[in-house]
């Protein structure tokens, strides 16, 4: 093999590590925002899913029920959202806010009591991997062909669009809108949950404290770059990654740990996460009600 | 239609409260199978709360909805969706980013068969399919694949009959269909109702407009303040005496004096002279009109050359915009909808960038820094503005009366003292302006969104009419969807500002309206100005104008000026 093929595959390959948890949890947000609710709230549901993955992992060995325990853990941290931001109409960037810093305190805290450390939890069981990578790579490659379908072809994609352009078009068409907008939020803490199981029990075979790093955060920008659309948002995560993969060869090749500059490399995605958003305003358009409360007898 | 037939929807005993305050008060309504009945009232008269009842989206404090004798669940709009209730609102529920068939079928999609069902698969080529055999049933033209949001007003409004249609609509109800139309495509609407009822539908029509009502209906119910006052058969009964109804005895003699006191500040040192028609003069006939030589004669208030500019979308909308405007004088814009009206308000105030030449007392407001390049630049010359979204563009509704007044001039006296607001100088302000121009409530502290549309209007009126220095009043679809009331005393308004020397440019697709107000009529065609009429131009010369039609138009003002001018009396009468 060339070595020019040799290094093209070997970036694909960290593509395929880096990219899944973000398409993933940037998937949640799509799933969220396109019924209306905004969803700040991606990075601690997948700091849950993360944790909740591994401990269940470590406690049963499976790393299968592990994942279960993942998209549940995230699942119902988002039906907290979903009661305060739906039920009770509160502000849901405010919402998304608090759950963020339940999410980094609560689980500092489990790590500690369940594991008694600070840093990192015991090494779990990992998934079983295919052609060298997690299943849930794989997952992040088929699921937003998935949504795609699901929002262009499906009556339930129909009515997901719908409620969260007019919610009151759609509930005078006979749609359920707090329930639908309900699902989805939940769907979208599933997705995120998973995507924070990616990277413990998927990549990395263990939680860290860390865990997700500012990835839900990413996540909700790519969803934004990417129009809200499934297909926008992943081929965003998946050049997010692609940066990351840059950056960490260009710190490896420039000894960046021995400068003392790592973080400046570090900060380098985030860096053109901000340029691209600034650079993509005013072409992308959200949702119409998104983030708008539904009053059923609103006048 | 009798009443003893079986009745296609019923309203029994209706009473709906807000906050304690009866909005419906002991309201008993039905409609027959083929019959149209008319619903009339004034802004706040408890019309949409009703309908809003009817519907199910709203659950009334008492009383019952029937249909077809069945009783319908409260608060459960999918029953009375499935009892064959439709309703057509008058802000159209449509998601713009949809196209027309997913519009229509949301929320009832035809499936695929066998595994597509399963997956919930939508049968795209039969909802099409459906769809389009649906409006060409009922004769209504649409574009099924279009997105919502790229339609015109009155193709919106099809899409929403269809969508009823589609969905086995037995009982139609239009909330004020026609506010948003103009002549023509509201007579268009007009016999789509007719055909609609001769097919077996029972019809509810809102609507402020009386002639339309007793055009279209077999029947008229009258609501005042949430109360049924009177119900007659369409053909016994009076455009006057419906006024009466709507107005209540004891107002309308009090409406001429009314009127009268419409007064802002600047306007009252000329209130002598000032026109003060009554309402009922207003809804059926023209104001006594003065016109002023000296203005005519003096130079231009305002000149726009070569206007171009585009849309939101990008595309042109004005394309060499010629027009003068003397103070003294109210110029109407008619046109169809779309055809630059709204762009052209906007380019006058400042709102949107433009190319050409706009001069405003000699000053051109398009040179770098000129007064038509920022807002805030073009109300300091006097431009002031009232525009057609007043939710969006006028007010803000979490905001009281008072500091809603205040807007644009809040650093000004006597509403602000130095840096600081002076409560008590912007209360008694406020109060003024709210008795002024009869807002009600007329409490300063109450928050303008929880005002009727007529309160609003008349609150956007009264910050915007009573500025010292307005040289130049934008206003756009003054009256739309205001009642008589309402509407009269914003028409006075704008009377009482021209007759104090400004000038006042009246865009509105409502040619009554226009022929009610205006002074001159420029009609507006694909972001030009196709012509130039009388107040008293009929339908015969500005039908052809709006269609772009200059030379058929010319040809029936030279030959036709005599016969058209009687057509227009005929049919005010």
């Amino acid at each position: 093999m060339s070595p020019l093929a040799q290094t093209l595959l070997d970036a694909l390959h960290a593509l395929l590590e880096f990219a899944p948890p973000l398409v993933l949890a940037a998937l949640g947000g799509v799933l969220s925002e396109k019924s209306g609710v905004v969803n700040i709230g991606l990075e601690g549901m997948m700091r849950f899913g993360a944790f909740f993955a591994a401990a269940v992992a470590i406690g049963t060995g499976n790393p299968w029920l592990g994942l279960v325990a993942g998209a549940l853990a995230g699942a119902t941290s988002a039906a907290l959202h979903a009661l305060l931001s739906l039920r009770y109409r509160a502000d849901q960037v405010v919402s998304g806010i608090a759950l963020n810093l339940v999410a980094m305190s609560l689980v500092t805290f489990l790590l500690e009591a369940i594991f008694g450390s600070a840093g990192v939890s015991p090494p779990s069981p990992q998934l079983p991997r295919i052609f060298g990578h997690s299943a849930l790579t794989w997952l992040a490659v088929v699921l937003p062909l998935a949504m795609h379908w699901i929002f262009t072809r499906t009556a339930l994609g129909l009515r997901i669009r719908a409620v969260g352009e007019h919610p009151r078009a759609a509930a005078t068409a006979g749609v359920s809108v707090l329930k639908l907008r309900a699902l989805c939020v939940i769907g979208s803490g599933a997705l995120a949950g998973l995507g924070g199981a990616t990277l413990s029990i998927g990549i990395l075979g263990q939680f860290d404290v860390r865990m997700p790093a500012g990835q839900g955060f990413m996540a909700l920008a790519a969803m934004i770059f990417g129009k809200w659309t499934p297909l926008g948002a992943a081929a965003a995560c998946v050049f997010f990654a692609l940066a990351e993969v840059v950056q960490r060869s260009l710190s490896l090749t420039f000894h960046a740990a021995d400068l003392h500059l790592e973080g400046l490399f570090l900060a380098l995605p985030y860096a053109l996460t901000l340029l691209l958003l600034a650079l993509s305003r005013g072409r992308t358009r959200a949702p119409a009600a998104d983030g708008v409360p539904y009053d059923p007898e609103g006048r | 239609m009798s009443e003893s037939t079986q009745s296609a929807l019923e309203l029994r005993g209706i009473v709906k409260r807000f906050g304690g305050v009866a909005a419906v008060e002991d309201v008993s309504l039905a409609v027959a199978p083929g019959e149209v009945l008319a619903l009339i009232g004034e802004n706040g008269a408890g019309k949409s709360t009703l309908i809003q009842i009817a519907c199910g989206l709203y659950r009334s404090d008492a009383g019952e909805v029937r249909m077809n004798g069945a009783l319908l669940p409260a608060g459960e709009p999918s029953a009375a969706i499935a009892a064959g209730l439709g309703v057509v609102y008058q802000h159209f529920m449509l998601v713009g980013p949809l196209t027309v068939w997913e519009n229509v079928v949301l929320g009832r999609e035809p499936r695929r068969r066998g595994v597509g069902a399963a997956l919930g698969l939508v049968d795209r080529d039969r909802a099409r399919g459906e769809v389009a055999d649906c409006a060409k049933r009922a004769g209504l033209a649409i574009d099924v694949d279009a997105p919502a949001e790229s339609l015109s007003v009155a193709a919106q409004q099809r899409v929403e009959i269809i969508k009823q249609l589609w969905r086995g609509a037995r009982v139609l109800i239009l909330d004020e269909p026609t506010a948003v139309l103009s002549s023509s495509e509201a007579d268009e609407l007009l016999r789509t109702v007719r055909g609609l009822a001769a097919e077996g539908r029972g019809v509810i029509f809102i609507s402020h407009k009386l002639r339309e009502v007793l055009r279209v209906a077999d029947r008229v119910a009258v609501l005042r303040r949430g109360r049924l006052v009177m119900t007659a058969q369409a053909t016994e009964t009076t455009a006057e005496a419906l006024a009466e109804a709507v107005l209540g005895a004891a107002a309308r003699s009090a409406e001429g004096k009314a009127v009268l006191g419409v007064a802002p500040t600047r306007a009252a040192t000329t209130d002598a002279r000032a026109p003060s028609p009554g309402a009922a003069a207003e809804l059926i006939g023209r104001p006594p009109n003065l016109l002023q030589e000296a203005d005519t004669k003096s130079a231009p208030r305002l000149v726009a050359r070569d206007l171009v500019c585009t849309d939101n979308r990008g595309r042109p909308a004005l394309r060499g915009l010629n027009l003068e405007l003397r103070a003294g004088e109210i110029l109407g814009i008619a046109g169809v909808d779309g055809n630059g009206q709204t762009e052209l308000a906007e380019v006058l105030t400042g709102l949107r960038n433009c190319a050409g030449a706009l001069l405003l007392d000699g000053e051109d407001g398009l040179a770098p820094h000129g007064w038509a390049r920022d807002p805030a630049l073009a109300r300091a010359r006097g431009v002031v503005h009232l525009p057609a979204d007043r939710h969006r563009l006028a007010l803000c509704g979490l905001l009281s009366l008072e500091e809603n007044l205040s807007l644009g001039h809040q650093r000004e006296e006597p509403w602000a003292h130095g840096m600081f607001i002076d409560r008590a100088g912007r209360r008694a302000r406020a109060n003024e302006l709210l008795a002024a121009f009869d807002v009600r409530p007329a409490d300063p502290l109450a928050r303008a969104g929880d005002l009727s549309g007529g309160n609003q209007q008349k609150l956007v009126a009264a910050r915007e009419l009573s500025d010292l220095r307005a040289r130049l009043v934008i206003a756009v679809q003054p009256s739309r969807g205001l009642d008589f009331h309402a509407t009269s005393r914003v028409h006075s308004a704008l009377t009482a500002a021209r007759d104090a020397g400004a000038a006042v440019l009246v865009v509105s697709l409502d040619l009554d309206e226009l022929r009610a107000l205006a002074d001159r009529i420029a009609v507006l065609y694909e972001g030009r100005v196709a012509g130039l009429c009388a107040p008293d131009a009929s339908d015969a010369v500005l039908g052809p104008l709006m269609l772009g039609n200059t030379s058929a138009a010319a040809t029936i003002a030279q030959t036709g000026a005599q016969q058209g001018r009687a057509q227009t009396e005929a049919s005010r009468g």
